[in-house]
């Protein structure tokens, strides 16, 4: 398999990062709108629609990077950039420190990932 | 990821270029530049957009809670941006259009690419560039398997890169210098009943004009080195010749005169002048077979003729100063041209003496290998090792180039150990 070593790191941070997002975000789109804390309101559900639609498409594009396609990469990127987009509204105007810690958290793994995955390929002759 | 295997095959004597695929110009791919261009600017605008908002969530935190920071976070926000915006346009859009396009709308980054490859390592052979030339076009371009057929001066050989995969279209694109043909070389498509696109050829067919002329230039210096070493071979087997004949003709010639004239002090008796007259005659012969043994003690070690270069070696060790010594090689070696035995006998007695009167060393091993197709000379010594800063005298000049003008190499590193190693090495196709 012609895949650099980055490429594999990245797909396993994909897998995990779209794995642990989805225990939290399932509960929330079974449960719809609902309240964080009391008097305090959850995420929007377009929100969790978009989320739950971005790590679902991470995680095809895991397999696509696993399987060193472009596309995969290509794809992987896009999501990446996406996920650290929908990661601002929780950084700015997440009502608890945690949740804002975690916004940042995903802003920084999905950074990761893009740089992983544009780092060049090694040389055979360097190799 | 393919390995690289190398291999000479005999090929016919016409270079296969036929058939070559016509090339047409062929605009940029619309798509392409779009995805390269959003996925550029979208990722610069989610960087600037997280910048913005984990600076400005800082301050809040820092005006406890606050929800407005105060306007000079804003001012650090813009400053963090701009200080950093450009370096990340820079890398992103290299790495991005490396991605996107494979080099294949960048030919000039690809022809750049190559060339830092082979100015990686100026002093290749032209094998190696071959080497060097069809691995860089294999990554840059992705492609499994990349071939060039050359003459390289021992018949037509076809250098290899990765395997040709089934059902896949092989293309060979002529490699020519100015009107000459050069070579040729060989691709196939990535993957299985694909061929390669429109683009992909364009940029081979430009990279092969470069490589005809770097080709072009590793032949001509390769022919330069070969001349090189042909006349020291030469000028080394004259010299034991002359030698030789020096030696065994005219030196026991001046013997017997200065015998004869001997005899013919004894014949004229008690003549007072002719007695000096042969007197200095005699000191005359005697001189001049002085000049002749050191003649021929200049023109070529006696001990190699004497000995063998492996004698030679191991009398030099006997005849060195005060270190410890060791000789290792091998019981025999093949015939050697007289070039070859007097470069390495000379390197070894240079850098053995180097060690004894430079480095102060106390123990010297010297190792003759014989490896496939390298001669291998190794001293290495306990000496004080080169001094920093280091500075090339005459001595290593002269080591470095007795061993390139018969197409070796020389290099002198601290030893392992410590000490200093003086590695000279000669392909045997030279010898």
């Amino acid at each position: 398999m012609n895949r650099p070593r980055s490429h594999t790191i990245a797909a396993v941070l994909i897998v995990l990062y779209s794995l642990i997002s989805l225990m939290f975000e399932l509960p929330n789109l079974m449960q719809g709108p609902g309240e964080l804390a009391p008097g305090v309101e959850g995420p929007p559900v377009f929100l969790t629609i978009i989320n739950f639609t971005l790590l679902i498409l991470g995680l095809v594009s895991a397999y696509g990077v696993w399987q060193g396609q472009k596309w995969g990469v290509l794809l992987a990127i896009i999501v990446a950039a996406l996920s650290a987009l929908s990661g601002i509204p929780a950084i700015l105007f997440a009502p608890f420190l945690a949740l804002r810690l975690s916004g940042v958290l995903g802003v920084i793994w999905s950074a990761a990932i893009i740089v992983l995955l544009l780092r060049p390929r090694p040389n055979p002759i360097t190799a | 990821m393919s390995h690289t295997t190398p291999h000479a095959d005999s090929v016919a004597p016409q270079l296969p270029l036929a058939p070559s695929r016509e090339l047409r110009g062929v605009s940029r791919p619309s798509g392409a530049v779009l995805l390269s261009h959003g996925l550029l600017y979208g990722i610069l605008t989610v960087y600037v957009s997280v910048i913005y908002a984990i600076v400005v969530t800082c301050g809040g935190f820092i005006y406890y809670w606050s929800t407005i920071a105060p306007w000079w976070f804003n001012l650090l926000t813009v400053l963090i941006i701009a200080a950093t915006v450009l370096p990340v346009h820079t890398w992103l859009r290299s790495s991005i259009d490396r991605l996107v396009y494979d080099w294949h709308d960048n030919p000039y980054a690809a022809l750049s690419e190559l060339r830092q490859h082979l100015d990686r390592e100026p002093d290749q052979t032209p094998q190696a560039i071959v080497l060097t030339i069809i691995t860089t076009i294999a990554a840059t371009l992705r492609l499994p398997y990349v071939a060039i057929t050359t003459d390289l001066g021992f018949g037509l050989q076809s250098t290899t890169y990765g395997t040709q995969l089934a059902n896949t279209e092989r293309v060979t694109i002529s490699i020519t210098y100015g009107s000459a043909q050069v070579g040729a070389l060989h691709t196939a498509a990535r993957r299985p009943n694909e061929s390669l696109s429109t683009n992909d050829l364009r940029l081979l067919n430009d990279l092969a004009r470069q490589v005809g002329i770097t080709l072009h230039a590793a032949r001509l210096s390769d022919a330069l080195q070969d001349s090189r070493t042909q006349l020291v071979t030469a000028r080394e087997e004259e010299r034991r010749r002359i030698r030789r004949d020096l030696h065994d003709g005219l030196g026991p010639t001046l013997a017997a005169l200065r015998l004869q004239l001997s005899a013919l002090r004894h014949t004229v008796g008690h003549n007072p002048d002719a007695t000096q007259l042969i007197d200095e005659l005699r000191a005359d012969v005697r001189a001049a077979t002085g000049e002749i043994r050191r003649l021929v003690y200049d023109l070529r070690p006696p001990m190699l003729d004497e000995f063998g270069l492996l004698g030679a070696l191991r009398n030099l060790e006997l005849t060195s100063d005060g270190m410890e010594r060791s000789i290792e090689a091998p019981a025999e070696l093949p015939p050697l041209p007289a070039a070859v035995e007097v470069a390495l006998y000379r390197i070894a007695a240079e850098a053995l003496h180097n060690s004894a009167r430079h480095a102060q060393a106390t123990r010297c091993t010297i190792r003759l290998a014989l490896n496939a197709a390298l001669l291998t000379l190794t001293v290495t010594d306990n000496g004080s090792g080169l001094p920093t800063p280091y500075l090339a005298g005459v001595g290593h000049n002269s080591m470095h180039e007795r061993a390139a003008e018969l197409g070796g190499s020389l290099s002198i590193l601290p030893a392992p150990t410590g000490g200093t190693c003086v590695t000279a090495t000669f392909q045997l196709k030279v010898v």
